[in-house]
């Protein structure tokens, strides 16, 4: 009875502790009637894509059948429109990207996950009993991060930069959030080197930085740790933007 | 260490790690692992108010937005939601 009990708890704590994972995808193929995303997960699960021409509103969806090779076919998309889409599951996202439609049939930007190979049972249960192993080093080869220090030291909330990529990466052709945090961190040399217009707000000591020809935005804890990149839509985006102008000597950061 | 934690406007997620707006009124451009708002984005830059992202939100399922924060163990959505509702009347 004990055996029968132990062997139960080590099945439900490998099962519970895992959900489901993305192994490939989503990749977009485009064709002259529409676009076909794709994805592949560890596991039969349900199929959903959500999607819209804009990232804050997904409201189209469509849904396909249980399994673990998951491919849903959008139609009636217009011709050099950027959609943005999310994959996954009724009770779980896996991945997230944008595309343009008709852009030489390819996505413009993707945001997933790599691939992972396929995880055995017994990997399962150890990776419920152990400890998060610790993330594997910058991508070293990527221009920007080759440039820049470890994320660790630029990028002010470790935990929210997948989610800076994921929303904001696309705007500057980032490859993966390493590659996203050295721009943003790139970004800040120039403007210390006297490039670029920054704003400094003492009600939360931040700082603000501006590349008019580029639209590229971003702002910075007071320690020079990165808030968040991005390229507003607006025009007006930096005259609203509340601080005042300082020079680089006037940083409280080297 | 205490860590002090605020409230999303939109959602009524607990455990900002900054307030959505300094005094100056500027952003703390954190996006909400919750309903995935982001303060000074969103709004500022996107034009959507609170109620139009919570009512997109709840459309969609009001899953768990953030892919590199875990979803903290006993999140209820619909409570939260129900008390960041019930401060607005």
């Amino acid at each position: 009875m004990t055996r029968f009990v132990i062997t139960a708890l080590v099945w439900f704590t490998a099962f519970a502790a895992q959900g489901v994972e993305l192994l490939s995808g989503p990749t977009v193929t485009q064709s002259a009637v529409g676009a076909t995303v794709s994805w592949r997960t560890d596991v039969a699960c349900g199929t959903r894509l959500s999607y819209g021409t804009s990232l804050t509103k997904l409201d189209q969806k469509l849904e396909g059948p249980v399994g673990a090779e998951h491919s849903v076919t959008l139609t009636g998309l217009s011709k050099g429109s950027a959609y943005f889409y999310e994959v996954g599951s009724a009770r779980q996202k896996l991945g997230a990207g944008n595309f343009t439609f008709g852009s030489e049939g390819r996505a413009v930007a993707q945001s997933a996950p790599k691939a992972a190979p396929p995880k055995s049972m017994l990997d399962r249960l150890v990776d419920a009993i152990t400890p998060e192993a610790p993330k594997p080093k910058p991508d070293a080869t990527a221009p920007a991060a080759a440039r820049a220090p470890p994320t660790r030291q630029t990028w002010g909330r470790i935990d929210s930069l997948q989610d800076h990529f994921d929303r904001h990466g696309a705007d500057f052709q980032s490859k993966n959030p390493d590659d996203y945090a050295a721009q943003a961190w790139l970004f800040l040399q120039r403007a210390k080197a006297g490039g670029l217009p920054m704003k400094w707000d003492d009600a939360d000591d931040s700082l603000r930085v501006y590349d008019p020809k580029t639209r590229a935005f971003a702002a910075y804890n007071r320690d020079g740790t990165t808030k968040t990149y991005f390229r507003p839509n607006s025009s007006s985006y930096w005259e609203r933007q509340p601080g005042k102008l300082i020079q680089p000597a006037q940083l409280p950061f080297k | 260490m205490k860590v002090s934690t605020h409230t999303c406007p939109v959602c009524g997620f607990d455990q900002l790690r900054e307030a959505p707006r300094a005094k100056s009124g500027g952003a703390s451009f954190e996006i909400c692992p919750s309903c995935g708002f982001q303060f000074g984005v969103s709004d500022d830059d996107d034009g959507l108010t609170y109620d139009e992202w919570r009512e997109d939100w709840i459309t969609r399922g009001m899953e768990w937005s953030s892919r590199g924060i875990k979803t903290p163990r006993g999140w209820k959505p619909e409570a939260l939601l129900k008390s960041v509702l019930k401060k607005k009347k």
